[in-house]
């Protein structure tokens, strides 16, 4: 606990760099178990050592269901925080992930934040996933890894790659301008609560 | 480095030379063992023509010399030799040495009954050997005659001639041709004689020797002879005396002589009718020394000459005075070999740059005056040798427009292709791309015209077409068009407009519906759709004789000489000129250059000519010197899209910087096997020492100026071939990679053409197939060879059936499908890509040559990577995406893009190579790894059209700590 503790320290520190937009992205979760515990699971990888990039999720809702007590949460390199307030992840690692357990509901939402640095020519990349009770991600139609959201961070303006999932869980919901039109349709489908956050305040600690 | 100006002789000169070439004597013992010709890296030991032959077979079965070399020792003298056929007592400080293995007359077989034998003792003084023979056992006087030298055998018993063969390697080095510091001649016993023979071939008559001192291509090393004349009584029945200069001359001129240094040598006593007695030489070889069993100081079989030791210097005793190099070196300056030195004097040549000119002939006349004084000191004497011999090696070429050749850096393997010689070029001096491949290519076709071959004209700036007779009606077998070449007279001086004639024979079969016929030169391919034109003839010719050369060599340093063939009328030769100095292989090119631009024109106004054929294709065709002609013409006419070159070797395809000579070959096993193939001995590729003494039209007269006048066999230590040659700014697979990207060559030649360019033109063609591979071109499609198999009898200058070649090429420009399989699989082979070497291990190219890695300029031995030969452009623009981690696979992905940013397609497969990749992951999913145990995945097996993207997925293992990293690479091939 003190080791996390210390990790959220300095992450809010760093978190303080994320600015600009924030997008809210929403997921019809109806097809999951309902009250069945599954992780959210958000990875904000280095790509090639250069600029440093920053991801905050906060304001988490999940449609009747809600974090999974007791708390079990994987925090891996760059990575702190919890559901309950707010995520921070940046590259500070090759690998930076979090994890935490949660009681599927009808939906799961939240708020993204995320910086727009230049790593080249590997960018810095940003993923969302749900993982199963064992830890596994569930299959989705997206190319790589098996995410709901995939946003690379190169420094021009985000887009954000959603991909439904193979069983029923439709794409998240985000921005129609970074969704390709193929994908605007999946999405189409059960997507709910569309809308942007133009917040540009910093995220407090 | 240059030698400077200053350096004078003493004495202390040859103390501290001695020194030095102690040292290298020492260094070189080892090596001067008898020649194993199976070394692989061996650069040292290289004739370009031939070992020793097989006695009673033909002249393409070559073996080993394994017989120890004679080993003579030369006592230093301070006496003064007189060179008078009488022993004098300096002598008796000699030892002597048995001239006793024994010969038939004839050279086909031992004779140990013969009575002919003698003796040998050896002096030196410093710059002259001296040498004394003691014949015994030929008590018939026999001394009147003339040796045919080209009508043997020389075993008549009615003529009269006995005598000594003479056979000197000064520096040697053993190169298999006559040359200037080599060769062969015979003292007649006849004591009145005051001129000496040697072999003489009437189609070269450069060819002599250096007894000769008419012939400037030879240093004079002959300084003194005389016959003591018969005594019948014997014991000793006449005793020979004779002097060699064995200083150094030309590039040698300040060459070491001292205790230890070698001399190759070799004597032979002739018995007229009954022997031949060699002091070295232990085998026989009847028949097979140019229709003579006579010496043949064409091609001197010099691997078991004997071998001279310097040795009795106390190291400080001055060495006899000579003049000699500089001597020599005014003797060329006004020759005829001196371009431009006109009327016997060099001081009109205008070639030369007029301060290395002014510094030369300043240093000649004051040499020449104080030697005319007879006053002068020895040391004002040697010092003025000193000048004349440092700046005739300063002379430096007069068109500037690129380096002297001595002013190049040496490069003894292949030049980069890809780099630019003029590095403002390209980007950073690179080709990186399609646009800078053709800049390139035409850099290195300027520095060819420059060097090697002579300016091509252009149309419409040196010449203009006129057709008069373009009458063709479509009907008929053939049509004949005629034009007037028009020269402008621009670049050159009194150009005459010509008519010039082109007749095309249409195909008779093979041609499919709809499409025009190609252009063959010399082809015969009309049964294959190809129409046929004569490779222009008697635009020039092979001349070998100063006369048709030049002309009177020396009567006008401008004026147009006697050079023939309608080029030379158009564009005449002028000596002392860069334009005007046009090789024989470029006025063929520029003649059938000219006959596409009359075809063009001719189509242009004719319809029914235009609807038969296309000029705007073309193939040529040419076997042996003609090979050299149409290849020539391809690589300078972007028309023709194709070339066979058979029998080409030098100045053709082969490279100059790399020599077969003594490369063991076994074709046991191989489609090219037949009798004898099993341990083949090449005796090597033909050189540039060729062109000099041969073929004085083949190239220009710069081209010789890479070797040095006086040593033009010198060898640059770490080179394959020899002169300086390893300075060209290019070679010739260069210009077979000018074809590149999307014309087409092919080799036609049997198997064991050593001469012809069997094995080097191979090699250029392989060398070549990198460039197409880097400009992503497919070289098999291209680059394809037509070989004969092992000729084991007879002249192996041939060339293999030609039936496969017109298949092959009907299906090359009209897509059509007549080849068999047969024929896409020989022609597919090179021989030399077989393992026929190192115990049938290893190719030529890689056992001789160090694998194309080290040819083209790579430190990293065969299996490396540094060299030139993996460049390739890289029109793939690769965008990597980042990694995300999969818990359910524990595997690591990342989205990966490549994209044909050019306008043209990019041949597939097209791979990905991982170079480098971090060592805590492993590719998943890749497709193979390469031989240098790189992962890579195939992104697609066919083409990339332009702007044309493929995405896919690498997947890797999950790292147990750190990121993953690579270096994305996209070669043509793995």
């Amino acid at each position: 606990m003190k080791t996390t503790r210390m990790i959220l320290t300095l992450l809010g520190a760093a978190a303080l760099a994320v600015a600009g937009r924030a997008t809210l992205v929403t997921l019809n979760t109806s097809s999951l178990t309902a009250g069945g515990t599954y992780y959210v699971d958000f990875q904000l990888n280095n790509g090639s050592g250069g600029a440093g990039n920053s991801a905050a999720i906060s304001g988490f809702t999940f449609g009747g269901g809600g974090v999974f007590t007791p708390t079990d949460i994987g925090l891996i390199g760059g990575a702190a925080g919890d559901l309950s307030s707010t995520v921070w992840l940046n590259d500070s690692s090759p690998f930076n992930e979090f994890f935490q357990a949660f009681t599927a509901g009808s939906s799961l939402s939240f708020d993204l934040r995320l910086s727009n640095n230049v790593d080249a020519p590997i960018p810095d990349i940003f993923g969302f996933a749900i993982l199963d009770e064992n830890l596994f991600n569930l299959a989705t139609l997206s190319p790589i890894a098996d995410q709901f959201l995939i946003v690379e961070l190169n420094g021009s303006s985000l887009d954000f790659q959603a991909y439904a999932g193979v069983d029923g869980v439709t794409s998240p919901g985000v921005p129609e301008s970074a969704v390709t039109a193929g994908l605007v349709a999946v999405a189409m489908a059960g997507l709910v609560g569309i809308r942007h956050r133009m917040i540009r305040t910093s995220i407090a600690a | 480095m240059k030698p400077t100006l200053n350096k004078t002789t003493s004495p202390g000169r040859f103390v501290v030379a001695g020194l030095c070439a102690m040292a290298v004597a020492m260094a070189r013992l080892n090596a001067d063992a008898q020649y194993d010709y199976g070394q692989p890296g061996d650069k040292n030991y290289m004739t370009n023509t031939v070992g020793i032959t097989t006695p009673g077979l033909g002249n393409n079965i070559t073996q080993k010399i394994i017989a120890p070399r004679a080993q003579v020792n030369a006592t230093f003298t301070t006496e003064s030799i007189a060179v008078d056929g009488v022993r004098e007592a300096a002598w008796d400080a000699t030892t002597a040495y048995p001239i006793a293995n024994k010969f038939l007359a004839n050279m086909s077989g031992v004779s140990p009954s013969a009575t002919a034998e003698g003796t040998v003792r050896m002096l030196w003084d410093g710059p002259v050997l001296y040498v004394l023979v003691e014949v015994t056992g030929d008590s018939t006087k026999a001394d009147t005659g003339t040796p045919a030298w080209t009508a043997g055998p020389f075993n008549s018993t009615t003529a009269t001639t006995d005598g000594l063969f003479v056979f000197m390697d000064v520096f040697n080095d053993k190169w298999g041709f006559e040359n200037d510091t080599a060769g062969v001649f015979l003292l007649g016993a006849n004591p009145a004689l005051t001129s000496v023979t040697s072999f003489n071939n009437s189609g070269i008559p450069s060819l002599g020797s250096f007894f000769n001192p008419n012939n400037q291509d030879y240093s004079t090393r002959l300084k003194a002879f005389k016959s003591s004349g018969y005594n019948a009584a014997g014991p000793v029945n006449y005793t020979y005396e004779f002097a060699l200069q064995i200083e150094g001359w030309g590039d040698a001129w300040d060459r070491e002589l001292t205790n230890g240094t070698k001399i190759g040598f070799d004597t032979a006593i002739f018995n007229q009718g009954a022997s031949f007695t060699y002091l070295s030489k232990t085998l026989y070889f009847g028949t097979n020394e140019g229709g003579s069993n006579l010496p043949n100081s064409e091609r001197p079989r010099n691997k078991d000459w004997g071998e001279v030791t310097l040795t009795g210097w106390d190291g400080t005793t001055p060495f006899a005075y000579s003049g000699w190099r500089a001597d020599e070196d005014i003797r060329f300056w006004n020759s005829k070999s001196n371009p431009g030195g006109a009327s016997g004097n060099g001081d009109l040549s205008v070639v030369w740059t007029p301060e290395s000119k002014a510094l030369f002939v300043g240093a000649k006349n004051d040499y020449l005056a104080l030697k005319a004084s007879g006053t002068a000191t020895r040391e004002q004497l040697e010092a003025a040798v000193e000048q004349v011999c440092q700046t005739f090696t300063l002379l430096t070429w007069g068109d500037t427009r690129f380096p002297d050749p001595r002013d190049l850096p040496a490069t003894q393997t292949l030049p980069n292709v890809w780099k630019f010689f003029d590095p403002s070029k390209g980007t950073g001096g690179m080709v990186t791309n399609l646009a800078e491949w053709a800049q390139r290519k035409e850099e290195i076709k300027e520095l060819a015209q420059f060097y090697e071959y002579g300016y091509k004209p252009k149309l419409g700036v040196d010449y203009t077409i006129n057709v008069t007779t373009n009458a063709y009606n479509g009907t008929g077998t053939s049509a004949t068009v005629i034009a007037q070449v028009i020269p402008t007279n621009v670049n050159w001086i009194a150009g005459a407009t010509t008519n010039v004639t082109v007749t095309v024979t249409f195909p008779t079969a093979g041609l499919p519906v709809g499409q025009k016929a190609v252009i063959g030169f010399s082809t015969s391919m009309t049964a294959n759709g190809i129409a046929n034109v004569g490779l222009p003839t008697n635009w020039g010719a092979d001349i070998r004789s100063d006369a048709g050369a030049w002309g009177t060599p020396n009567a006008s340093p401008n004026g147009n000489t006697n050079r023939t063939g309608t080029f030379y009328t158009i564009f005449p030769y002028r000596r002392n000129s860069t334009f005007g100095d046009v090789s024989y292989c470029m006025a063929t090119a520029t003649g059938t250059s000219i006959f596409l631009d009359i075809l063009q024109a001719a189509c242009a106004a004719n319809p029914a000519l235009d609807a038969k054929i296309d000029p705007t294709r073309a193939i040529t065709k040419g076997f042996s010197i003609n090979g050299k002609l149409a290849f020539i013409a391809a690589v300078y006419d972007d028309r023709v899209k194709a070339v066979i070159a058979g029998g080409a070797g030098a100045t053709g395809p082969a490279n100059w910087r790399y020599n077969c000579q003594g490369q063991e070959f076994s074709f046991t096993g191989t489609p090219f096997y037949n009798a004898g193939a099993e341990a083949i001995v090449s005796h090597g590729t033909e050189g540039p020492g060729n062109s000099y003494r041969h073929n004085r039209v083949r190239e220009t007269e710069l081209f010789r100026h890479f070797m040095d006048y006086g040593h033009m066999y010198s060898h640059e230590e770490g080179a394959y071939g020899y002169g300086r040659y390893s300075r060209m700014p290019f070679d010739n697979a260069l210009l077979v990679a000018c074809l590149a990207p999307d014309r087409a060559i092919m080799i036609d030649t049997n198997m064991n053409d050593y001469n012809d360019g069997a094995v080097t033109d191979n090699m250029s063609l392989q060398v070549a197939k990198f460039v197409y591979k880097g400009l992503r071109a497919d070289p098999e499609k291209y680059i394809k060879f037509n070989s004969g198999n092992y000729v084991s009898t007879g002249d192996p200058h041939g060339a293999a059936p030609a039936a496969p070649e017109g298949r092959f090429f009907s299906d090359f420009f009209y897509g059509t499908a007549t080849q068999t399989a047969a024929d896409v699989t020989k022609l597919a082979m090179d021989p030399y890509s077989l393992l026929v070497c190192n115990g049938q291990t290893q190719t030529p190219y890689d056992f001789y040559w160090g694998g194309f890695n080290t040819i083209t300029g790579g430190t990293g031995g065969i299996s490396g990577t540094d060299g030139w030969f993996s460049y390739y452009l890289n029109p793939l623009g690769v965008t990597r995406g980042g990694f995300l981690l999969n818990r359910r696979t524990n595997q690591v992905s990342q989205q990966v893009t490549i994209r044909n940013t050019s306008t043209a397609s990019v041949k597939g497969p097209i791979y990905l190579v991982l170079d480098s990749l971090s060592g805590n992951t492993t590719l998943v999913n890749a497709s193979g790894t390469t031989s240098g145990g790189k992962p890579y995945y195939v992104a697609s097996a066919g083409d990339l059209a332009p702007g044309a993207a493929l995405t896919f997925v690498l997947t890797f293992t999950n790292p147990a700590s750190g990121g993953i990293s690579y270096n994305p690479l996209t070669p043509p091939s793995l």
